[in-house]
Parts: C-alpha cells; sequence; structure tokens
C-alpha cells in the first residue's frame, strides 16, 4: 500500500518528492523467503539496501543511487496499524501498467502526523489533504484514529489554518 | 520561560551531546551571539543541565580547556523538549498561504481536464533529471 508524497494527487497538492514510501503486509515478516525474496529483488536492480528487514527493524530502507531515488517499506507505518479497517479504506490506483493499493485519504493524514520525525513538509501536505477533501472526509473515523494516534491536537490546530 | 530561550537552550545541549566542545568551540560554532552563547552556558551549568571538565587530554600548553559536558538532569531535560517539539505545529503562517493556493491551482488544473496523478509523475520526472545532472 502506498503511504507519502505520492499517494497526495488523489486527494492533496501535487508536489515533487524522491521518496517511495509502501506498507508491507505485516505477515511478510513471518515469512522469512519472501524477505529474502524481496531484498534479492532490490539488489538485482542495483538498488543499495540500507536497512534490511527484521524482526527488529520493520522497516526496510534502500536508495537508488542510478535513479536517484529512495525508499522505504514499512511493516508498521506511523500511526497506521495494519488492521481490516484501515486496508477496507484504501483505494486502488491504475498507474501506467501496474495497479496499486493508495492509503485512505484519513489513514494518510494521521500517518503522516504520527511520524516521529515530522517536518512541516508533512503538515503541508496534511493541510493540503484537509483544504482539498475536507468535504468528503469521514471526520469521525478521522477523529478516533487521530486520537488512537495521539496527535487529536495537531490535527485540530491544522483544521483551524484553513 | 520564553520558547525561544528554551530553543537556544536545547540546541546549546544537542551540540554538547554530539561533539566535546570547549567554550570557545561552541561560541565559533552556534549560530547566536558569542555574549549570548556564554550567558546561556553559564545559565544552563547554574540550573545543573551542564557542567564543565578539564580537557586532559592534551599537552598542558596554555590555558586547559574547559569543555561542557550534558549532565544527566540535562539529557532528561533535552529528551522532554523534545518530546515537547512533536506536540506543536511546524509550519508557519505563510506556508499554510502556499498550500492553500497550491490547492486552488490543483483545482483549477483538474477543471480544464489536466490528470494530477500524471501532473505530478511528470513533476517528480523533471525533478529526477535534474537530480541526475
Amino acid at each position: 500500500m502506498l503511504l507519502g508524497a505520492l499517494a497526495l494527487p488523489y486527494y492533496g497538492r501535487i508536489r515533487a518528492t524522491e521518496d517511495v514510501d509502501m506498507a508491507l503486509c505485516p505477515d511478510v515478516a513471518l515469512h522469512p523467503e519472501l524477505l529474502e525474496k524481496l531484498n534479492n529483488e532490490l539488489k538485482q536492480r542495483q538498488v543499495e539496501i540500507v536497512t534490511p528487514l527484521s524482526g527488529t527493524t520493520p522497516v526496510l530502507a534502500w536508495t537508488d543511487f542510478e535513479n536517484k531515488v529512495e525508499g522505504e517499506f514499512w511493516l508498521e507505518p506511523d500511526g497506521v496499524p495494519m488492521q481490516k479497517e484501515i486496508l477496507d479504506r484504501r483505494i486502488r490506483r491504475r498507474f501506467d501498467n501496474f495497479e496499486l493499493w493508495i492509503i485512505g485519504p484519513e489513514d494518510f493524514i494521521v500517518n503522516k502526523l504520527a511520524r516521529p520525525d515530522r517536518t512541516p513538509l508533512d503538515e503541508d501536505d496534511v493541510l493540503s489533504v484537509l483544504k482539498k477533501s475536507g468535504s468528503t472526509l469521514d471526520m469521525d473515523y478521522l477523529d478516533r484514529r487521530a486520537g488512537e494516534s495521539g496527535v487529536s491536537g495537531l490535527l485540530h490546530s491544522l483544521q483551524q489554518k484553513i | 520561560m520564553e520558547l525561544e530561550l528554551l530553543e537556544d537552550q536545547a540546541l546549546i545541549l544537542q551540540s554538547c551531546m554530539d561533539g566535546r566542545y570547549s567554550v570557545r568551540e561552541l561560541v565559533n560554532r552556534l549560530p547566536m551571539h558569542s555574549n549570548k552563547t556564554v550567558d546561556l552556558l553559564k545559565s544552563l551549568e547554574s540550573s545543573g543541565l551542564l557542567a564543565f571538565e578539564i580537557d586532559r587530554s592534551e599537552a598542558s600548553r596554555g590555558r586547559p580547556r574547559k569543555m561542557a559536558v550534558v549532565t544527566e538532569l540535562g539529557a532528561e531535560f533535552l529528551g522532554t523538549f523534545k518530546k515537547l517539539e512533536r506536540r506543536r505545529l511546524l509550519i508557519n503562517d505563510n506556508e499554510v498561504r502556499r498550500v492553500v493556493e497550491q490547492v486552488e491551482r490543483d483545482r483549477r488544473l483538474e477543471a480544464i481536464g489536466v490528470d494530477l496523478q500524471q501532473r505530478m509523475l511528470e513533476i517528480i520526472e523533471f525533478a529526477r533529471l535534474l537530480r541526475k545532472h
């Protein structure tokens, strides 16, 4: 499931980014052969693995020096436990020749605000979603999820900005 | 205590956590007036957040250097400050206006039939090519 700025054009602003953030099914961690396959696939593409996935490191960070792209594959995205209701709210979108799940807008907001390394850029992204998709967001769900992730205050302060 | 003062204190503590510096090195290193740095160092020492140790590692030529060291209390203070930092908004009003303008621009593009997903991929590719060259 696609997270981060690449998910933005579906419900927020468009902007440049050099990061690819993806959430992986947590079951991947239970299958070492899948982790090995993923790591090997990246290696074959000349991608440097900065931190490999493991039982104690739930994020695979990689850098593609040739194409100048960085990416992170998350097993436990911040503020987004990979539960059924979150998966039910993701959206399916087609890229050039493949389809991909995109995180739902409410969970996109919570994920951005729950990041321990949150930057002003993350808050800009959240604002853009609130501004563009505010009337279609499920506010009860968003409020509940923000509360569960401890970011209600941040969310409400941002809502007052627009 | 003013937020700016807290931020300056945290900046000094973080610098002293990142490396071992003398007062003179900190004055040269930190992005603030030298008098302010010295006053803050004294204040941090007085509050028990910072201590100074004589540097015995160098040959004893000239005045011995006093190296700033973050105390246990200072480390706790810095940790708490960082947690508090996460509890406030980081953007300013200019950025809010810019984002609102961007969203309005995107709406206008959509209204004339521009595919925003495709447009964003074009922007990303353009930026990527710039980085490659």
